[in-house]
């Protein structure tokens, strides 16, 4: 499997790339930068869907919660503390607490079960200096048809690659 | 959208992406330096001997060692726990408050204060554990199911509030700090070899910074961030509810509260610029942190202390307006002319006098007096919980029931082991772990880039597209 790499050093002409490569319909595998750029996840339209996944955590923290507080103090062993209701109005203090924690750990479990992180775990691609300074544009060449490898390498030329690589 | 010609810049000189890494790394890569070791050497030693052995002599000889007595049930560990949290929501509050109000100059400050966080965090959770007396009950706080009585724990009662509040945070906290550092660990790992590499490897998680992972990444730590804003409201506000839940006057208060948490982020933001004035000082980064960045947070500092300066006025006037004697006592008789006017005038001037001083520029924009103000902060704000704790319980409603309070060598001790606890964690922190966010500098520095292609380049790629 071989790859086509390009390598930038600079996101305004990483960026002007990306728009090129837009335009053409260049099959752009990956593209790996030391920082985030929005703009770029804006342009190849990358979304996530863990906030909304937060707030059916969320939903759910405060749910639990409230049934665990209710069945403790009002079914299974209702205090009589000075002869105040059972179904305290200090209930929504622990709910938001436990609700906070709940969906905290949730969503970080599904974060590291979505990107596929793990203790321990090598990184799935390596390039030097692409955790420093260097912005990199991966595509797989088997997606490459006709001339496209020609424009794209043409691309990568006009945009200012710093070395265009083929791993 | 951050615009420089407001604002101003927010890394000086020019800064190219791999400058910032081989600046921020800098500190690891090298050899420590004697001071760290000299500083690394003292805080130990008041780690071991505090945490070593006067710990467990209060848990083998019981509470009797501390000053606590009858009347003053709640001495220096109360105050020192509720001193750490204050400081420990600096984390919070500076890192998060300001990602969400999207202010970028937090970028070179937030990892420090989030560090600090976990590490005061600890610290003030080691007090309520050994105040206990006996920790190896503590597991009946938690609701594991009805107890050997039978019974569940009381969920109405704030001291209970404070055991999930405070452990929820202290795991928020900590897993903000570790998932923003994923992509720094990641950047160490490429640049180190043999064990090292090993070792944040396995920490950075197999990061690879690809566009889904960063779009990720960004989405994970702002619901994270949004979660623990109103968290930290929520810690403190319990905190003082131990507090104002009691009969006792100077403590039966309703502002209690929204003053706890202002007080909480005062010290906090106090404790960020001391330590930030020293790490400046020490690793020459003041490209990273600018004077602007030290205005920007003695400005808020400065805010706040008016805030705070008005709570104590608050509470002078409503114990006069209340006409009620035992308040009256504790505020006018005890707290501004009677035994602990000390304490309290000293709280004053800390607290609500000194800050004042940056309302000067000259003050702001010069590190010495930054650096002596927070210190000052710190200690106000350690005697403003020393006057909420001891002086309205030693001397309440019947005299004849008075009795004064005096520390204990444990107790100073137990206090100088968490102060060491929190100096090695600190330094460890500044010596093994990148201590600014890489990536988001980076970021910042992305902003100030202004390059255009070339009228050639241009022209290229426009025959390009004609072609297409």
């Amino acid at each position: 499997m071989s790859k086509l790499v390009a390598v930038y050093n600079d996101d305004r002409k990483l960026m002007e790339a990306a728009e090129q490569l837009k335009a053409v319909n260049a099959p752009v595998e990956e593209v790996i930068t030391p920082f985030v750029i929005e703009e770029l996840l804006e342009k190849f339209h990358i979304k996530s869907n863990i906030p909304l996944l937060a707030f059916f955590y969320g939903l759910f923290g405060v749910t639990s919660v409230f049934a665990a507080l209710y069945y403790t103090f009002v079914i299974s062993y209702p205090l009589n503390i000075g002869g105040k209701p059972s179904l305290s109005l200090t209930f929504p203090v622990l709910m938001f607490i436990g609700t906070v924690l709940i969906t905290v750990l949730t969503t970080v479990v599904t974060f590291f079960v979505q990107t596929k992180m793990f203790p321990g775990q090598n990184p799935e691609f390596e390039y030097p200096g692409i955790n420093d300074d260097k912005m990199v544009v991966l595509i797989d060449k088997a997606d490459l048809m006709g001339d496209m490898e020609n424009k794209v390498r043409q691309i990568f030329e006009a945009t200012g690659a710093e070395k265009i690589d083929e791993i | 959208m951050y615009k420089k010609d407001v604002r101003g810049e927010l890394i000086l000189g020019n800064k190219s992406y791999g400058d910032i890494t081989r600046d921020i790394l800098k500190s690891q890569e090298e050899k420590a330096p004697l001071w760290w070791w000299l500083a690394f050497a003292v805080f130990f030693v008041l780690m071991a001997v505090g945490l070593g052995y006067f710990v467990p002599l209060t848990i083998s000889k019981g509470i009797g060692v501390w000053g606590n007595n009858n009347q003053v049930p709640w001495g220096w560990a109360i105050i020192n726990f509720v001193w750490w949290i204050g400081i420990g929501h600096a984390g919070t509050a500076f890192s998060i408050f300001l990602l969400v109000f999207r202010q970028k100059w937090r970028t070179s400050i937030n990892r420090a204060a989030e560090a600090m966080t976990v590490f005061a965090v600890l610290a003030a959770g080691l007090f309520p554990a050994i105040h206990v007396g006996r920790p190896w009950d503590e597991i009946f706080i938690f609701p594991y199911g009805p107890n050997s009585r039978g019974l569940w724990v009381n969920f109405n009662s704030p001291l209970l509030w404070d055991v999930f509040a405070i452990l929820t945070y202290l795991t928020t906290s900590a897993i903000f700090w570790y998932i923003g550092m994923l992509p720094d660990f990641a950047t160490v790992r490429d640049r180190s070899k043999g064990l090292k590499r090993k070792i944040f490897n396995a920490m950075s998680f197999g990061w690879v910074g690809s566009m889904d992972k960063w779009r990720k990444f960004e989405d994970a730590l702002a619901i994270l961030g949004g979660l623990a804003m109103p968290l930290v409201i929520a810690v403190h506000s319990i905190v003082s509810t131990d507090f104002s839940a009691g009969i006792l006057p100077g403590w039966h208060e309703t502002i209690f509260p929204p003053f706890f948490v202002v007080g909480a982020i005062f010290s906090g933001f106090s404790m960020v610029v001391t330590l930030m004035v020293l790490i400046r000082k020490a690793f020459k980064l003041q490209e990273y942190v600018t004077d602007d960045h030290f205005d920007a947070i003695a400005r808020i500092i400065t805010f706040v202390s008016l805030i705070m300066g008005s709570a104590y006025l608050i509470e002078l006037f409503i114990a006069w307006y209340s006409a009620n004697k035992f308040e009256d006592y504790v505020f006018v008789q005890n707290y501004l002319q009677g035994h602990y006017a000390v304490p309290y005038w000293l709280m004053l001037v800390f607290n609500a006098f000194l800050p004042q001083l940056f309302w000067i520029k000259k003050v702001r924009r010069n590190l010495t007096w930054i650096f002596w103000i927070t210190i000052g902060v710190n200690i106000g704000m350690w005697l403003e919980r020393y006057n909420i704790v001891v002086p309205p319980a030693a001397e309440d409603f019947l005299p004849a029931n008075w009795f004064h309070y005096s520390s204990t060598i444990v107790d100073k001790w137990v206090y100088l082991g968490t102060i060491g606890l929190f100096g090695v964690g600190v330094l460890l922190f500044i010596r093994f772990i990148p201590m600014m966010a890489m990536n988001e500098l980076k970021q910042q520095a992305k902003r100030h880039t202004e390059l255009k292609p070339t009228e050639e380049q241009y022209q290229e790629i426009k025959n390009l597209l004609e072609d297409e």
